[in-house]
């Protein structure tokens, strides 16, 4: 009867399907609805005696979990099993016995009757993450799964093995595939829809193109569904509207149904009748629409969350709901009883994906005896079975055993013998596709391959040459190429088994008793007892509690100290989120607690804890993911968002474009690992998620962030698919991100061999920010640029400096800049320029400012802005570079003798101090005499005084230098600051070199004495210091041109002073040479940072200006001389040898080299190029390069003139490096 | 607090998640590595951005990646969860490979290079709890030390600046006794700090220092740049949600330790990082912000900004 309206309605349909086929293939579902249905159920029982689970019982109403015969199988039992794959979709065979589990790495079938057994992996990768996985529901076609690829669909038949297991591909759609549905009554039908709006309707008998596609325009669709009663119905969601379609009307919705104000995510027709159908929503509601009322909701059902699924049970009123986040709790609802789900699914620890129902019996076709089976795949990866009791089906309105109700299509849930976690036995390269039915083969083999026999002329023949082409390439193509991988080791599967245990059911009622001996007692044995008691959060940050009962057999003290042990590896363990228990337990033996405690984290899965805390490993279990072979518990979560400063003052920001945990939501998706503390979390306003430890945990937190996201930002380029509306973004849909892509997949993908079209998918990209903090710093790159240090007078450089600022913008340096112009300019260098002694020679009045509060004592104690303080103690230094065209003159002036008299004021602190202090007061006694001259100066490196006698006018300068330093280096005041030797860089020293060395010979005659002396006692300054009138000790010829010594009265002021300096002096002087040095060395650390920065900036030439200012280097202690040297080698065997020795190879005298010219071996000067290393007697090459000859007489073709720099026409130069004496 | 002016975004087109970026020396080319396993090399120039290269090699995500000095060359080093550091080097415009270091067992958190006045070495913690120093010899070959460091692991390295307080000697010669050592901080599972230093005459490294006040695995350490500061400043930041500030007046004082701010962060702190002048910390934190910290004369440290993804 259904047969009929079908065959006329057809006709009528133009969807091209030929219908010599269609009937073909109805008459074969007919068979199959009809007389297989009583045939299959008589040739499979009495094969069911045997099997241990499929035999159909008929027990009394009141069937309890564990209590019939059946109770090993799986299907009774609370199961939970891992799987260590990104799966990113499940489906069930119509025989209920496998699942298929869909990932990027191909199908995971799991025989659920043998859960032990590890899957049949049919590899096939790809990029995407598989969106819908549908195993062909009819039994006709039970070797068929529709799976996506992006926007293809994959027809697996898993008749076959892995690389020819693809059969056809169904390319149409030009977005990603986000639902696939086939069609319940006709077994080569399915229908795709896809987010690039279209709904397309298959038929595999042609499965070149679609025939018949549906369009809403308007969105993507998110899920097709058939009609479970009536075949021409179909009804498809985008975005907030349902539609309705029938085939039969072509390309216009029948009817719309704006059924919500958010996304729909899920749709499913109801078992019952062909007008009801459920949508679920964003909006976290579960709606019922008649399709006949479109603008009447029938019943409305609140959740908590977003609705990713909800769909009728196979039976009663019951609607299961499934929410698409922030709980991983599935809900029963009775469609009678809306207000509260009947029964929650609880145990998963992250979001559940897919869920499908897994039937048993019915094979009476009187009354309805089924059991189900609930079937959870989450993002936790685990697959959980959970049994449903009658008690549940009650709930929801159905009662087992009861009349059937009258079905229009069979459901057959007889099991079947079959698993196809089996590999087929058939090699299907050897046999045929198109088998014959045997009769070898078993009952249930022969059904099946009758059954197969009409799908035979559809496999890709003829009609499907491109197609067929395709998988060629596709299975050869780079993408799917599996890279063989370690197969699933069926231990580790088997660990991924396990019995769930109503939680929390054994540690919480009935302790567990362990007894040890340990080492504890004082006297004698003792017995201990230890109550521990676990808190829930247990192992997370919260030690359990030890009670150790009072005995009189070991000593209070002991007691505590063992309490104290306890705790305190407890406590370790658990800030780990590891258990303690066994180190406490190692520990209560008597092992050493500390090293078995860190020492034993590697996860041994001992029987001895496993045991004892069976509940809480579980838990803690969960948190562990295999990763490769390698324990990543100690490899940190990776660094999601971060900033790095680089050198010129960018600042490199990246942020996590996983979803952060959202910081008003901060409800159980966020907190995967920390699940079991996240009840007493929830309730607190603020962002309280804490980023799991190790890296371990990253492949859930990025499953978990997976999700929707609030925001999403697809970049509308190319092949992309933009979608405007905000959270709505299908994890489903989108391969977004994926964990290991065998290298450049994407790049691969724009390779036109592959078939994928690429598609960026990348929520915000992965995007470097670079932010200019240049601004914020307070050095200026610009500023370095234009700033200056060369000059004669500091006054000018300040000056100038200060324009450079004032044109950067930069008004607080320009006032700094001007103030010290001031202050450098108070002593007028000009005026005093004139000022000759008696030989005509400039006196230097310049003051000098290393002690005075303001000059370089203030640079020092300012902090912060190294560009300025480093050019400021550059600028105040002393010497200023002003100083420098003196240099030779005024080094005259420093005989070592002449400046023992005043050798105690500088070498201690305390001497320092005290000039200073008098100073002042020679300032404040006499505030009538220009200033000018007045200042006494103190510098690390040198000490002047200028001295204004009451009696003349005229000056006195004292150029005392000291060495400061008892290492014994110093550098004279008037000399330019030594040249420094900054030998990484070799940077010019701009010294010349005569003047330098020069000072330097003196230099260390002086320094020497100075180093001496300081170490002296008191009595030998005074004695350098009591001769005040005149400079007793061989008193240099300049000061007794210039007159008496005028100073005596100073001296004699000091008096005072310099005995109390005496008093602490060694200590002072200690604290001076100290400080001293500090500064020094300070001032040249700030110049080293700012060249540091300088350096990276690329402005190498006032890097080097700066560097002149240097006092110091830095002592490269792995300083190895590298100088060009030249080697001899042995003419025979080229060996290196030692001048002058015997080749140890060939015991032949080495003769020097052979003239190139001449070719005779020179005995005298010789002279070679270092590049090719010809050469011969200098007066040879001499000739031959004066000739005009550039190149080697050897004729090797190196241009050794060139190489030389002028070789041997130039013979003085070359000769300091290149000549050597041989013999 | 203020807000950023000059930002520029750069995609980098990884295919996974950024791990660490870095620019070179001179600000001229920028890093970047990711859990697709590869590391990308960008030209900057103003505001054009080139990618150069995708180096390829690693078999897991790198987690961070150092550039040498310039006077080596252009080289990078990088870290992966594939427990190798390769070394890659620039030669005429063509990056290759020129070692390959994988002495570790477990994952490489982390690389360093030692402040180029030490020459070019290298510093590389582990998860295997080792750290590993590779010096770069002359002759071409390379000098390997490696030590336990952390027991469960170590996360992190960071180099002491070459220009520590009382390392600089004057310039006329004399007694070179003060001897500037090698020093690098690192950081690591068992909540503490630690400071080594080069011992010449035993030629090893040993422990100088081992800081404690962290109570969870340390992230992240970060040796300030000595430039203008009287002190040596380290940053540590930690799993425990907090950062601290080390200060040590010279090498043989004791370090003093301070607390970013009184209270915890939102989330794990992931990295810090000092500007290389100003004395600023950035500070990376799991809540996907970054903010940015400046001591202000009370010695107090004060957020100044605060960047968020945009």
């Amino acid at each position: 009867m259904e047969d009929q309206s079908e065959k006329s309605t057809l006709t009528t349909t133009p969807i091209g399907i030929p219908q010599t086929r269609i009937k073909q293939h109805f008459s074969s579902s007919h068979e199959l609805t009809n007389t297989q249905q009583p045939t299959h159920a008589t040739t499979i029982s009495p094969s069911t005696n045997s099997s241990s689970s499929s035999e159909i019982i008929y027990p009394d109403r009141e069937f309890t979990l564990m209590g019939s015969e059946n109770g090993d199988s799986s299907f009774y039992q609370q199961l939970s099993i891992n799987v260590d794959q990104p799966v990113g979709n499940m489906s069930i065979s119509p025989s209920y016995r496998d699942v298929v589990l869909a990932a990027r790495k191909g199908l995971f079938i799991i025989d659920l009757e043998n859960p032990f057994d590890p899957p049949r992996v049919l590899n096939h990768l790809t990029k995407w993450e598989v969106a819908d996985v549908q195993w062909n529901p009819h039994q006709a076609r039970d070797t068929w799964v529709a799976s996506t690829s992006n926007q293809k669909a994959l027809i697996w038949d898993l008749d076959y093995s892995s690389p020819s297991a693809v059969k056809l591909i169904l390319h149409s759609h030009t977005r990603a595939i986000s639902d696939i549905n086939w069609h319940p009554f006709n077994p080569d039908e399915l229908a795709t829809c896809s987010v690039d709006t279209f709904v397309h309707l298959w038929d595999l008998r042609t499965p070149k193109k679609p025939v018949i596609s549906f369009c809403a325009w308007t969105a993507g669709a998110t899920q097709v569904k058939f009609n479970k009663q009536n075949e021409f119905l179909l009804a498809s969601s985008h975005d907030t509207d349902l539609k309705i379609w029938d085939i039969r009307r072509g390309s216009l919705a029948i009817k719309s149904i704006k059924a919500h104000t958010t996304k729909i995510y899920g749709i499913d027709w109801s078992r019952k009748n062909d007008t009801d159908i459920i949508t679920c929503s964003l909006d976290k509601l579960v709606k019922v629409w008649n399709i006949n009322e479109p603008d009447k909701c029938q019943l409305v059902i609140e959740t908590n969350s977003p609705v990713w699924r909800a769909r009728h049970t196979p039976v009663g009123y019951g609607i299961l709901t499934m929410p698409q986040r922030s709980e991983n709790t599935l809900h029963l609802w009775n469609r009678e009883k809306p207000e509260s789900p009947v029964h929650e699914f609880k145990g998963h620890t992250d979001v559940v994906k897919e869920f499908v129902w897994r039937t048993k019996g019915g094979g009476d076709p009187e009354i309805d005896n089924r059991e189900f089976q609930l079937i959870t795949w989450s993002k936790d990866q685990t697959l959980r079975l959970w049994p449903i009791s009658d008690a549940q089906l009650k709930s929801i309105g159905h009662v087992r055993g009861k009349a059937r109700l009258p079905s229009k299509h069979r459901s057959n849930t007889d099991y079947s013998k079959f698993t196809f976690r089996d590999p087929p036995r058939a090699d299907p390269h050897s046999t045929s596709p198109t088998l014959t039915p045997s009769a070898a083969v078993s009952t249930l083999r022969v059904i099946a391959g009758n059954r197969i026999i009409p799908t035979a002329p559809m496999r890709p023949s003829g009609a499907s040459v491109g197609s067929a082409t395709n998988i060629t390439n596709y299975m050869n193509s780079p993408a799917s190429v599996y890279p063989g991988r370690r197969s699933l080791s069926p231990v580790l599967w088997m660990q991924g088994v396990k019995m769930v245990k109503p939680s929390g059911k054994i540690d919480e009622d009935t302790p567990k008793d362990l007894r040890t001996h340990g080492p504890w007692s004082d006297s004698g044995v003792a017995f201990l007892r230890i109550i521990i008691t676990f808190p829930p959060q247990y192992p997370d940050n919260t030690p359990p509690k030890f009670d150790i009962q009072k005995t009189g057999m070991i000593s209070i003290m002991n007691r505590t100290r063992i309490s104290q042990i306890l705790d305190e590896i407890a406590l370790q363990h658990v800030l780990e989120k590891r258990p303690c228990l066994e180190a406490c337990i190692r520990c209560l033996l008597g092992k050493n607690s500390h090293e078995d405690g860190l020492g034993r984290y590697e996860r041994d899965d001992s029987d001895e804890e496993s045991l004892m805390n069976s509940s809480r490993r579980t838990s803690y279990d969960k948190n562990y993911i295999f990763l490769g072979d390698k324990d990543d518990h100690n490899v940190l979560f990776p660094i999601l968002c971060g900033a790095r400063f680089s050198g010129n003052g960018r600042l490199l920001c990246f942020f996590s474009c996983l979803r952060a945990p959202d910081v008003n939501h901060t409800t159980a998706p966020t907190t995967p690992v920390r699940s079991t503390a996240s009840a007493s979390i929830r309730v607190l306003p603020a962002y309280t998620y804490t980023h799991p430890r190790s890296y371990e945990s990253f492949e859930q937190y990025r499953a978990i962030s997976r999700l929707p996201q609030q925001i999403v930002r697809f970049r509308g380029d190319g092949d992309n698919f933009s979608l405007d509306n905000q959270d709505d973004e299908d994890d489903d849909i989108t391969p977004f991100l994926y964990f290991k892509p065998k290298g450049g997949l994407r790049e691969s993908a724009t390779d036109p061999s592959n078939l994928f079209q690429p598609t960026k998918l990348d929520r915000t990209g992965f995007i470097i920010y670079i932010h200019d903090l240049s601004e914020w710093l307070p050095v200026s790159q610009k500023l370095a640029l234009e700033y200056t240090l060369y000059g004669d007078d500091p006054v000018e450089i300040c000056k100038y400096n200060a324009k450079v600022a004032a044109n950067n913008k930069r008004p607080e340096l320009e006032e700094v800049w001007l103030l010290v112009s001031y202050i450098l300019a108070e002593d007028d260098p000009s005026e005093i320029y004139n000022c000759h002694d008696n030989d005509g020679l400039p006196i230097l009045h310049r003051v000098k400012w290393g002690m005075h509060p303001c000059g370089a004592s203030l640079v020092r104690t300012l902090y912060g802005d190294v560009q300025t303080l480093a050019l400021l103690s550059c600028v105040l230094q002393e010497p200023s570079p002003y100083d420098r065209k003196f240099k030779w003159i005024t080094t005259d002036y420093y005989k070592p003798d002449y400046n023992k008299p005043m050798m105690m004021t500088p070498d201690s602190l305390g001497g320092a101090t005290s000039v200073g202090t008098d100073y002042f007061n020679y300032y404040s006694r006499y505030p009538e005499k220009s200033v000018q001259n007045q200042f006494l100066t103190f510098t690390p490196t040198h000490f002047d005084i200028y001295n204004l006698s009451k009696e003349s006018l005229s000056s006195l300068n004292y150029h005392q230098h000291q060495s400061p330093d008892n290492s014994g280096i110093s550098v004279n005041s008037p000399t330019p600051p030594t040249p420094n030797l900054w030998r990484e860089d070799s940077l010019p020293i701009t010294m010349p070199v005569p003047v330098n060395s020069f000072h330097q010979s003196n230099y260390y005659h002086q320094q020497q004495q100075h180093h001496r002396k300081s170490t002296f006692s008191v009595s030998h300054r005074d004695v350098g210091f009591l001769p005040s009138s005149g400079s007793t000790n061989a008193s240099p010829p300049r000061i007794s041109k210039r007159g008496s010594l005028a100073g005596s009265v100073m001296f004699s002021n000091k008096l005072d002073q310099i005995g109390w300096v005496d008093v602490d002096r060694k200590k002072s002087s200690e604290l001076g040479v100290s400080i001293m040095n500090n500064f020094n060395e300070f001032d040249d650390e700030r110049r080293l940072a700012y060249a540091e920065l300088l350096y990276h900036w690329g402005l190498m030439e006032a890097r080097a200006e700066l560097l002149k200012f240097m006092n110091f280097v830095k002592f490269d202690f792995e300083q190895q001389k590298k100088t060009l040297e030249i080697y001899i080698h042995c003419h025979h065997c080229g060996t290196e040898l030692k001048p002058n020795t015997q080749c140890a190879n060939c015991q032949r005298k080495p003769s020097g080299i052979k003239c190139s010219i001449c070719h005779r071996i020179v005995k005298g000067l010789t002279n070679c190029c270092v590049v090719c290393s010809h050469g011969g007697h200098i007066k040879h090459l001499l000739e031959w390069f004066s000739e005009g000859h550039k190149e080697c007489p050897t004729g090797c073709g190196c241009m050794c003139l060139l190489e030389m720099g002028g070789f041997g026409v130039d013979n003085n130069a070359n000769k300091d490096h290149s000549d050597e004496k041989v013999n | 607090m203020s807000t950023l002016y000059d930002q520029h975004a750069l995609e980098t087109q990884h295919e996974d998640m950024i791990h660490d970026a870095q620019l070179d020396y001179y600000g001229k080319k920028l890093a970047t590595c990711s859990s697709d396993r590869s590391i990308k090399i960008f030209e900057i120039d103003g505001e054009n951005r080139r990618l150069v290269e995708t180096l390829k090699g690693h078999e897991g995500p790198v987690w961070q990646i150092a550039w040498a000095h310039p006077k080596f060359g252009n080289i990078l080093a990088s870290s992966s969860y594939d427990s190798k550091v390769i070394i890659w080097k620039e030669q005429n415009g063509n990056w290759s490979k020129i070692k390959e270091h994988s002495m570790h067992t477990a994952s490489v958190n982390s690389v360093a290079w030692a402040p180029h006045d030490f020459g070019p070495i290298l510093a590389c913690a582990s998860s295997d709890g080792k750290v590993s120093v590779l010096t770069f010899k002359d002759d071409g070959t390379w000098d390997a030390r490696i030590f336990e460091a952390h027991g469960i692991g170590a996360n992190s390295v960071s180099w002491a600046p070459a220009t520590v307080p009382g390392s600089l000697v004057q310039v006329t010669g004399g007694a070179p006794n003060l001897k500037q050592s090698k020093r690098f901080a690192s950081g690591g599972c068992d909540n503490l700090v630690k400071v080594w230093a080069y011992r010449e005459e035993s030629d090893s490294w040993t422990e100088e220092d081992s800081l404690e006040g962290h109570s969870d695995w340390v992230r992240d350490v970060a040796w300030a740049p000595n430039i203008g500061l009287p002190k040596s400043y380290l940053a540590s930041c930690s799993q425990d949600k907090t950062v601290l500030i080390w200060t040590q007046d010279n090498s043989k004082s004791d370090w003093n330790k301070k607390s970013l701010q009184p209270e915890r962060f939102p989330d794990v702190v992931w990295r810090v990082s000092w500007s290389l002048s100003g004395n600023i910390l950035a500070v990376s934190c799991g809540d996907n912000k970054v903010s940015l910290w400046k001591e202000n004369l009370r010695d107090d440290w004060e957020i100044v900004s605060e960047l968020t993804d945009q």
